[in-house]
């Protein structure tokens, strides 16, 4: 009878296990899909058909060469980059509050960036033209993402008394922080021009247009180190959802734990916000969707959360791109759009979730 | 060995706990009682590190308070008088939370086994969150098991400290977990758990430590612990001992009407 119920047990407990590998085997295939797709969907005319045909004769038309390389590819590599990065902060920031509806925003990020690029389009245009050129169209992503990390690091200072960072002063720090934040763009809003209020409001909604190798190369060393060392945190992250103190008492450096978190997921969101300006939802859905289908184990959670959060902001964009054809709708919006009802999916199915 | 050494806890700069000493051995289980806001809780907390204390704790001659998390989850178990879980983990994912990267972290059915012990073994699969407050205090106890398995191993003997463990337990399982902390103790470990339940600390317990108001009132065998005059003023009500003279435990303070 007992060796019954230890084999039963065993594999009732592998099942999740079992799944969460599963999917990450089928999260990995919707990539590979989505990611095809994305390459052969454009505004120019260069289309599925003729990527197979190039991938079977090899050859390429020196213009679908240039769209494919210089266009596509890169917005390919931005839309997994920064999906993937808004995903697994959202995991992490969920996993260090405890909560799962806390969002990447809650450590000042978006508030901070916001301010930042506001103050970049609006002053910037102020600015000693040489300096503006010299900066060229980086100043707007560089001063959302020093405002954004200026924002979460001032906010960890508030909350770190003795060496200890108190998660509950950080959530009532972050809401004052963020409302004196929106106050002062307010300002800046007001001061602006008809041209510089239109750059803010697309800016806010958040777009993958203009991606390049340069910012590229820039988001990158921000976010990839968040997303591959973010793994050796699950363990961290698993103890700490029984409370702080018992994860300390299970051997989790707990302050060094959130200290690396939070900065983190300032980095990795700091970056993402910068280069492609708001997005929302995908940090609060995804890693929901895959807590209900394969549970909260963070060793599970954290990696598919990556590749979920890379193929739905790959498709997103998609949608972006094709849905108002020749012009562009802002991919927030169309995360918002399919993200909210979600979120409201989740909030109605699970009464009493929220445990604060 | 535990080595308590004249600590003083202040929490909100109130103190709370003053002049307390106290020693523990490796193969005993001692019991921290006294009245509600005694500075039961208090004590375990300073013991476990969890609250800055002046004074000195060591556990097998490792500064509480110095010592890194690793180093003392390598030596030394909690269980809190409740335990609120974030997300929905399983019964079983819960326990192995307590498996730690060294000694055990290759027994793959530790957490079976333990769960086993507190008769939980149905309920592996469950959410914990689901579970009834009791069954979740014996989960906790498993999990704590989990991460001491071996009462003794390197680096001397293992610890649990108990805040509480039958708290929201029925009688049989109050017997249970007692009996589990017992065993360990037994085995060469040591166990340090606050009760509530003087009966169980004297027929369970080979060391009562006496708190009222925030002082160490007495320490030592239960029935040097447990006479009229202490608990009287301890409790601040007239309290009798009864003796069975079958057992040859202490039992039963019983209250008289005044």
């Amino acid at each position: 009878m007992l060796s019954l119920a230890l084999g039963r047990s065993r594999s009732t407990g592998g099942e999740r296990e079992a799944r969460a590998a599963l999917m990450l085997r089928a999260l990995i295939g919707l990539l590979l899909v989505v990611s095809v797709l994305s390459l052969g969907t454009g505004a120019a005319g260069l289309n599925l058909a003729d990527l197979a045909h190039a991938a079977i004769k090899g050859e390429l038309s020196t213009r679908d060469q240039v769209i494919l390389w210089n266009i596509r590819l890169p917005r390919l590599a931005m839309g997994l980059l920064i999906g993937a990065a808004l995903a697994v902060s959202g995991a992490l920031m969920q996993g260090l509050f405890r909560n799962p509806l806390a969002d990447p925003g809650i450590v000042g990020v978006g508030a901070g960036a916001g301010l930042g690029a506001v103050l970049a389009i609006v002053v910037g245009g102020l600015l000693p033209a040489g300096i503006a050129v010299h900066f060229g169209g980086q100043l707007v992503p560089l001063a959302a993402f020093l405002g954004g990390w200026g924002a979460t690091l001032l906010l960890y200072r508030l909350a770190t008394r003795g060496g200890h960072t108190s998660v509950a002063n950080m959530l009532l720090a972050g809401i004052a922080l963020g409302a004196l934040a929106g106050a002062f763009t307010g300002i800046l809003v007001y001061l602006a021009d008809d041209k510089q209020l239109r750059d803010l409001t697309f800016w806010s909604m958040g777009s993958l247009a203009g991606a390049g190798w340069g910012k590229l190369a820039t988001a990158l060393p921000l976010i990839l180190p968040v997303l591959l060392f973010s793994p050796l945190m699950a363990r961290g992250l698993n103890a700490l959802a029984l409370g702080e103190a018992q994860a300390a008492h299970l051997g989790i450096e707990v302050e060094r734990l959130k200290q690396l978190i939070i900065l983190g997921v300032a980095a990795a969101t700091g970056a993402a916000v910068a280069v492609a300006g708001g997005i929302g939802f995908i940090g609060i859905v995804v890693p929901h969707l895959l807590r209900i289908s394969t549970g909260p184990n963070h060793r599970y959670l954290l990696p598919n959360a990556a590749l979920l959060g890379a193929s739905l902001l790959v498709g997103a964009d998609m949608i972006a791109r094709t849905i108002v054809a020749p012009a562009e709708l802002p991919i927030g919006i169309v995360t918002a759009v399919l993200g909210a009802p979600v979120f409201l999916w989740i909030l109605m199915r699970r009464q009493g979730l929220v445990g604060i | 060995m535990l080595q308590v050494e004249n600590i003083c806890v202040a929490l909100n700069r109130r103190p709370v706990l003053c002049g307390v000493s106290l020693t523990a051995r490796p193969g005993t289980l001692t019991a921290i009682v006294g009245p509600n806001g005694s500075g039961k809780t208090t004590l375990l907390r300073a013991l476990i590190g969890e609250v800055a204390y002046q004074g000195k704790v060591t556990l097998n001659g490792l500064d509480v308070a110095r010592a890194k998390a690793w180093q003392l989850a390598a030596i030394r178990a909690v269980m809190a008088q409740e335990t609120q879980l974030a997300f929905p983990f399983t019964v079983l994912e819960v326990i192995r939370l307590g498996l730690s990267m060294g000694e055990n972290a290759d027994a793959r059915d530790l957490p079976q086994r333990a769960l086993a012990e507190v008769g939980l073994l149905h309920h592996a699969a469950r959410n914990y969150q689901d579970l009834s407050g009791g069954e979740r205090q014996r989960v906790q106890l498993a999990r704590a098991l989990v991460q001491v398995w071996n009462p003794v191993g390197a680096g001397g003997a293992r610890w649990l400290f108990l805040d509480e463990p039958v708290a929201s337990l029925d009688l049989g399982h109050q017997l249970q977990v007692m009996r589990l902390a017992r065993r360990f103790a037994d085995a060469g470990g040591g166990v340090v758990a606050v009760m509530h339940d003087l009966n169980l600390s004297a027929m369970f317990a080979d060391k009562l430590a006496l708190l009222a108001e925030g002082a160490l009132v007495a320490a030592g065998r239960p029935d040097t612990v447990l006479t009229d005059a202490l608990l009287s003023n301890a409790y601040g009500c007239p309290i009798r001992i009864n003796a069975l003279p079958s057992h040859g435990t202490w039992l039963l303070p019983q209250a008289v009407a005044s």
